[in-house]
């Protein structure tokens, strides 16, 4: 695998993974809610997405929607996106959006017991509720493709050539969305809806003495974040080609913690740091890159990546739970009237 | 400008009866001390005022309407603010966002309220009234600080200054003055004098500094063991046998 | 239905349920007495698996000095764990969620130096040299001595921790604790003593579960992660931090899964691969029910001393 390759894979993961971090920022950062379902909301949008291309795709290339989870359905579905750019990256925005929405729902489901249950139980029960969707895929053959998995799931730009251009356009397509998630993310939390978020956060009594609703917005948080994760999963599902249970484990979701809290609790700009230390010790760590350098370890190196993740994160939570990046005010028109009145006492 | 009254109010805790069938009515636009020893139940009663939790039993009026038993930001849309002993600000923001917090019918706390610049108008005007309340307060040097950065009596301070921001008809405060110098608690007290006498406040202060408290209040109420033992003006409850056994002679008595 | 077709599940359950409960036990002391929720738990029961393995397929050792040795590590690694990681945290206040996710930190690691052994011994998937025998048949099931030994290994454990916590000068010490830190340290219980003998009496049930499990069948190093949830389940049904709600919990889940599933399936045709979702949904269950459901170290037949002393004024 050249470098490029790698590189381009790089950018592609730092994308996705950056939308799950400021996703679960919101939830934990600002809010305090220990999401550590984080995952299930992430796996929800790639088998939507997996869905409707399994669905619609291959209707669209005159195939049955009876047998997607076939090999042949899958090359079918491919050799089709690759001839039909309009069909692929209608199939894939409409994906992207189906997505968002059934994150959304899904979110606002099981946003229900956090108004109930708090802190480290509440983290507990939705890490569970993680579990009981993953083993409830993987134990069930009729729901998209059960433990196997579902392929086919060609890239919106399956027609562009070579291959190498192709996943270049689509790296710079995740880290627009990347991008645009940040936007919209950063123009609704600095408001005095964020500030709301931040006193359920931090006193979720005193907030409601001040008149607050800490239930809505806690839905409205989950509804939002988990949106975002299913947009990050959608773009995962169309990177992979190919979504099965096994890449959505517990693991997944502490990783991206461990990005959350590096970058800093309730800090976007500083999670694009967290994102590229993790990413880079997530997929440099390869046993393909260890075997091009010439280093021949007697064990699977996958392992050492985890064990240093792991390492991460429980420093991280030890020395700096805060994060590296301090926490900043919210950046709102108050601001500018504070300095204007300094500037004039002064 | 509304009235509270209670009727008849019990709170029980396990076997304790925190709050003894207590009736007072409190005019509005009058500044009424609380006081009594520890565990007297002060700090109770404004919990189940401002529907922290629910009474046992009995009846709390807010101006003509009833609110027991409502939740604390029913209670708080109603007019009615309280703060905490113990200040339980935001540390985690900074102070003038404490402040800012407070604020009643902000635009911007809707989700979809943030959309366009409307709230941005309502924001400038907020920040400018919670510039000046901190300055008011003496806090204005630190707005920009995290409130967990803040001094023991600057967050009692702060807590004060948030309670003002929400524009309160009613408000209840518990001891805004622990913890803070002397000097400053009277000064604390004559600034609080000050607003309420300008905003037609009706206010209930919980207080242990007597002497503090008797130059400003309106009126005494003084609890013991849950009940009401004294009402008052602050001159005649001073020298009430009632008090005195209140505070030093119950154990002996019993 | 055929009451012989029932004897399987039970068996099942006796085995599952046991193991659970040596496991539970542990992570309900260490919650109990330092008030750190430790996932890693998980990995001090792969630990000792793999030490038993280690010791009786390398090494040649006979299985129960194996066993001994498997409980020495984890009880070491166990007590190392605190020392490095949980008991700097509590001293420096840190909040309960960062520990609960330092703990998920250590787990993380542990399963993944674990990984790299197996890797390297070729023992990915590994089950110990030693014959379980069918001693009777009940119904259409065997009961092996295997059963015949966790069963009551599980059981007597279970009285022993309850010696050792009410008869012993240590246990009482870690009881102390566990009611109120503040109260124990100010009547001058040894607070660091007890924390210590806590972390290594749960590291050793730990492992003792784990070496057993690798005798009863073939082990990988996710089997402690694999099964941690239903040692969560199990703690999490007696509060946390009741030692006899524990016991119970642990048979409940064996007897809630093995059963639940068996009149799932011939009831409805609930595949067997659903089983897990069982205890899953316990733990749901019982965190929305009760989300502070904490009582204090006790068996339940026990008093709590700090009940009705809730006060506000």
């Amino acid at each position: 695998m050249p470098w490029t390759e790698i590189l381009v894979a790089f950018v592609t993961f730092c994308a996705i993974y950056y939308i799950l971090a400021i996703s679960l920022n919101l939830e934990y950062g600002f809010t305090g809610i220990p999401n550590f379902g984080k995952v299930l909301f992430y796996a929800a949008g790639a088998y939507t997405s997996a869905v409707v291309t399994g669905h619609l795709l291959t209707r669209l290339a005159g195939g049955s929607g009876a047998d997607v989870c076939t090999a042949r359905s899958a090359a079918l579905r491919e050799t089709f996106a690759a001839q039909e750019p309009l069909a692929i990256m209608g199939v894939f925005l409409l994906a992207l959006v189906a997505s968002a929405l059934v994150g959304a729902l899904l979110g606002g489901l099981l946003s229900l017991p956090s108004l109930r249950v708090r802190d480290v139980y509440l983290g507990l029960l939705l890490l569970v509720a993680a579990e009981i969707g993953r083993v409830f895929v993987r134990s069930t053959p009729g729901i998209i493709c059960g433990s196997h998995g579902m392929g086919g799931i060609p890239n919106p730009f399956s027609w562009v050539s070579p291959a190498g251009t192709r996943y270049l356009v689509y790296a710079l397509l995740c880290v627009l969305v990347a991008l645009l998630c940040y936007w919209l993310v950063q123009r609704v939390v600095h408001t005095p809806w964020g500030r709301v978020l931040k006193m359920v956060r931090d006193d979720e009594e005193a907030a409601q003495a001040l008149g607050k609703n800490p239930a809505k917005v806690k839905i409205q948080v989950m509804m939002l974040g988990s949106s975002l994760a299913a947009v990050a999963g959608s773009l995962y599902a169309f990177y992979s080609q190919f979504v099965g249970t096994e890449d959505f484990v517990p693991f997944l979701t502490f990783l991206v913690l461990s990005m959350v809290i590096l970058g800093g609790q309730a800090n976007n700009l500083g999670a694009i740091f967290g994102v590229l230390v993790m990413t880079a010790i997530d997929r440099f760590t390869r046993g393909s890159i260890f075997s091009m350098l010439g280093i021949d370890l007697p064990f699977d190196v996958s392992y050492a990546r985890y064990v240093v993740t792991g390492l991460v994160l429980a420093l991280l939570v030890m020395y700096r739970p805060q994060g590296l990046f301090p926490e900043r005010p919210l950046r709102t028109p108050a601001w500018e009237v504070w300095r204007r009145r300094a500037k004039s006492r002064a | 400008m509304q009235s509270l009254e209670l009727k008849n109010l019990s709170k029980r805790f396990g076997g304790i009866k925190a709050v003894d069938n207590v009736s007072f009515k409190v005019e509005a636009g009058q500044f009424v001390g609380l006081i009594g020893p520890n565990g007297s139940g002060k700090s109770t009663i404004f919990n189940v005022v401002a529907g922290s939790f629910p009474p046992d039993g009995g009846k709390v009026l807010l101006g003509d309407r009833d609110i027991t038993g409502a939740s604390s930001d029913v209670s708080f849309k109603r007019g009615l603010v309280r703060s905490f002993q113990i200040p339980r600000l935001f540390f985690g923001m900074s102070v003038l966002e404490n402040v800012l917090a407070a604020a009643r019918s902000q635009r911007g706390e809707r989700m979809t309220g943030t959309v366009g610049r409307v709230w941005r108008d309502q924001e400038r005007e907020l920040a400018e009234r919670a510039l000046e309340l901190l300055e008011f307060l003496n806090l204005g040097h630190v707005a920009r600080n995290r409130a967990s950065d803040l001094s023991g009596g600057q967050m009692k301070l702060l807590e004060l200054a948030r309670s003002l921001m929400a524009n309160p008809t009613v408000l209840l405060l518990d001891e805004p003055a622990a913890g803070v110098v002397p000097t400053l608690a009277h000064e604390i007290f004559e600034r609080l004098v000050a607003y309420q006498r300008d905003h037609n406040l009706t206010l209930v202060v919980i207080e242990h500094r007597l002497e503090v408290l008797f130059g400003a209040a309106d009126r005494v109420l003084v609890m013991n063991n849950g009940r009401l033992v004294a009402d008052g003006e602050p001159g005649a409850v001073a020298k009430d046998p009632a008090v005195k056994e209140a505070y030093f002679g119950s154990e002996a008595v019993v | 239905m055929d009451i012989a077709e029932l004897a399987p599940p039970l068996v099942n359950s006796l085995m599952l349920g046991s193991l659970v409960t040596l496991m539970a036990v542990g992570l309900t002391l260490t919650y109990a007495v330092t008030r750190v929720l430790n996932i890693a738990h998980a990995e001090l029961v792969t630990l000792g698996g793999y030490t038993l393995v280690l010791a009786v397929n390398q090494w040649q050792w006979h299985v129960i000095p194996a066993v001994l040795l498997a409980m020495a590590v984890s009880a070491v690694a166990a007590l190392v764990m605190d020392e490095l990681v949980f008991r700097r945290m509590i001293e420096r206040k840190a909040a309960f969620l960062y520990i609960l996710v330092a703990s998920i930190g250590v787990g993380i690691i542990l399963r993944h130096l674990i990984f790299i052994f197996a890797d390297i011994m070729g023992w990915l998937n590994v089950k110990a040299r030693v014959t379980i025998n069918p001693v009777f048949r009940l119904g259409y099931a065997n009961v092996t001595d295997l059963l015949l030994w966790v069963l009551p290994i599980a059981i007597i454990s279970a009285i022993l921790l309850y010696i050792f916590l009410n008869r012993t000068r240590i246990g009482t010490a870690m009881r102390a604790v566990a009611d109120n830190l503040a109260l124990a340290a100010a009547s001058g219980v040894r607070v660091v003593l007890a924390r210590r003998a806590a972390w290594l009496v749960s590291g050793a049930l730990a492992g003792l579960a784990g070496a057993l499990w690798a005798v009863y069948s073939p082990i990988n190093p996710e089997m402690g992660w694999v099964t941690l949830l239903r040692v969560v389940a199990a703690s999490i049904l007696g509060g946390l931090t009741s030692i006899g709600g524990t016991i119970a919990g642990g048979y409940l889940v064996g007897f809630g899964e093995n059963f639940g599933i068996f009149f799932a399936r011939d009831w409805f045709r609930v595949p067997l691969e659903y089983r897990s979702i069982i205890t899953f949904l316990i733990i749901i269950v019982v965190l929305l029910v009760r989300p502070q459901g904490l009582t204090n170290l006790r068996f339940p037949w026990q008093r709590d001393p700090n009940r009705v002393t809730r006060e506000e004024a």
